[in-house]
């Protein structure tokens, strides 16, 4: 067996058993009875024969979410995790896509379960490990509940993984309207762990937020680089996540990482006072643009702190570069962070249309090769082979196209100029507008659905708008329609009309027309 | 009308007009009624909210002294805006 992120955790597990891995919700545990709950859903895995498949977390920000994760691993399966946010059609195409049919339910989904047993109409597996039987609706599935993991042993048992098989799965928004599915490897992961933990080490003295989504792979590391090290992940709630100023400070957290959205909010709400976060040494940005402006207040309230801004697709695993802000504004493009150095564990080129290498401080995409590069798009050759692929003179190399436009300046740091599709962020979450005008289309009838990023051709979307020529629909009504199908990162916050919808000489949508019209009838 | 009721209407007003672009039928507004709980604004529209409240009353929101589930709910947001 090759060395793995679930054997690292069990070694924490035997050096420092009393040692606090988590704290969530009221509760903390220990390495020891993490290993030990999560050990337990590991058991009644085996007990069905259910390895290498892909398990359903059905969990969200409780003790089931983390202890899930970490019994799917333990046993040789890849987690798959859900947000119960997501629209259940979403869901369901999720769960269809990877083919799962086992799940671990936490309380957060229990009112779903009825409706995704009969949508999905499989034989299910339910493990609700923390749910007592008279809680759980009447269902046909078969479920295992609080009453049968009392009977269970844990134990120290781990199954073989090899490095080949698949972590985690991982899905982001496709330009077809289905979402797509990103498997992620064993060696992929501890590839990006090893790295992190060069660049920026942890200790077992960390505290570390967890506030990523599930869904969203930078949770990833907040989980496994805060495990590998035998530190404590301390997951944010909901509620404080929106401002988690006084959530740092209560929980003495050493380690902050988060969207940069969440610093602006706090900046925008006069919260970031100086030296509000004493106790910070990492805060970490990832998953959009990092502006310097919230680079520099972020320094101020958190003075100890090294601020770090982080790079990279999740088809690279999580990130791929990094950068520590050196507290001086260097007018970067955009006002914008450097994305910083990639790994030197990998290799990277930035090209043009046709795939030359473009020299210093010239724009081009970059391509990245090396193991953090996943093995493609689940079930989708068509659009891995258009994404992952080889070049001349580079032998069997695997390159990933991340279809971001960079500029490499003298010192070798890469900075983020824009894309070169229709994909944008949005709160740090990828989305392509095409799936959005798809759904948009689909919803109102008509032939012409543009969606567009908000404020319009700013480097950092806030929003979408969604444009239709003029005539009979109601705004409420597609509204309501996109919420049954998308999450709500991808819900236009607007449905504005123009009298036509202008074509560029190629026959191409004309968008930067359509945006001038906008602002011509002042909707900026 | 006083400031705070005044900035209250404000309010209500941006709800009412979030709740009918989406479509959804809001009974009485309540004081406790939560901005980003209801799911009616996220985090965003919270800020924008906060621009045009700062813009139309001409004050500046200093939420650093009160906690998230305060400032979120309508009576939080309005007392906390000073």
């Amino acid at each position: 067996m090759t060395e793995n992120i679930v054997q690292r955790i069990r070694n924490n597990v035997e050096i420092e058993p009393v040692k606090l891995a988590l704290e969530v919700e009221s509760q903390s545990l220990s390495y020891f009875e993490l290993w030990e709950k999560s050990s337990k859903i590991a058991e009644i895995l085996r007990s069905f024969s259910i390895y290498k498949k892909n398990i359903g977390i059905l969990a969200y920000r409780s003790v089931t979410t983390y202890t899930g994760i970490l019994g799917s691993l333990i046993s040789g399966n890849t987690y798959l995790p859900f947000n119960p946010k997501f629209p259940v059609e979403r869901i369901v195409k999720m769960i269809r896509s990877a083919d799962a049919r086992t799940f671990v339910v936490g309380k957060e989904f229990i009112h779903l379960l009825f409706q995704l047993e009969n949508e999905i109409k499989e034989e299910i597996l339910f493990l609700a490990p923390e749910i007592k039987r008279e809680d759980i609706p009447s269902i046909k599935s078969k479920i295992k509940c609080l009453e049968d993991f009392e009977n269970i042993k844990s134990n120290a048992r781990i199954n073989e993984i090899n490095s080949e098989d698949i972590a985690y799965l991982i899905f982001t928004s496709g330009t077809t309207g289905e979402p797509k599915g990103i498997p992620i490897s064993h060696k992929n992961l501890i590839s990006f762990i090893d790295q992190n933990q060069k660049n920026y080490p942890l200790t077992v003295n960390d505290r570390c937020s967890q506030a990523f989504p599930t869904t969203f792979d930078c949770s990833v590391q907040d989980i496994f680089a805060t495990w590998n090290a035998g530190a404590c992940l301390v997951c944010v709630t909901e509620s404080e996540l929106f401002a988690p100023a006084r959530f740092i400070n209560e929980k003495c957290l050493t380690v902050w990482y988060s969207v940069p959205s969440v610093a602006m909010f706090m900046k925008r709400m006069n919260i970031l006072k100086e030296n509000i976060f004493p106790t910070l040494r990492y805060s970490i940005f990832c998953g959009e643009a990092l502006n310097e402006h919230i680079a520099v207040s972020w320094q101020k309230a958190a003075p100890g702190s090294l601020v770090i801004n982080l790079y990279g697709p999740a088809e690279n695993t999580i990130a791929i570069t990094n950068y520590t802000w050196k507290n001086v504004v260097n007018n970067s493009p955009g006002g914008i962070v450097p994305l910083g150095k990639v790994h030197p564990t990998h290799h990277y080129l930035i090209v043009d249309d046709e795939l030359n290498k473009v020299g210093i401080n010239e724009i081009g995409e970059l391509l990245i090769s090396g193991p953090q590069v996943s093995s493609g798009y689940l079930g989708d050759n068509t659009l891995t082979s258009k994404k992952f692929i080889k070049l001349k003179n580079s032998g069997n190399s695997i390159w990933y196209k991340t279809g971001d436009l960079v500029k490499e300046d003298g010192n070798g740091d890469l900075h983020f100029l824009g894309r070169i599709d229709h994909q944008v962020k949005i709160r740090g979450y990828r989305v392509e507008l095409e799936e959005v005008e798809k759904v948009v289309r689909e919803a109102s009838g008509r032939a012409f659905a543009v969606a567009l990023s908000y404020p319009f051709q700013s480097p950092v979307a806030e929003s979408i708008v969604v444009v239709l020529e003029q005539g009979n629909y109601n705004s409420a009504n597609i509204i309501s329609f996109c919420k049954k199908t998308l999450p709500d990162y991808m819900i236009p916050k607007d449905i504005v009309s123009i009298p036509f919808i202008p074509l560029n000489n190629n026959g191409k949508i004309d968008k930067n027309k359509i945006i001038s019209m906008l602002k011509e009838n002042h909707v900026n | 009308m006083l400031i705070n009721d005044e900035l209250k209407q404000f309010v209500i007003d941006k709800i009412v007009k979030k709740s009918t672009l989406q479509g959804i039928k809001l009974d009485k507004i309540e004081d406790n009624f939560s901005l980003t709980g209801s799911g009616l604004f996220d985090s965003m529209d919270f800020l924008n909210l906060i621009n045009e409240v700062e813009a139309s009353f001409k004050l500046t929101v200093d939420f650093s002294e009160a906690a998230p589930e305060e400032f979120t709910t309508l009576r939080g947001f309005v007392m906390n805006c000073k």
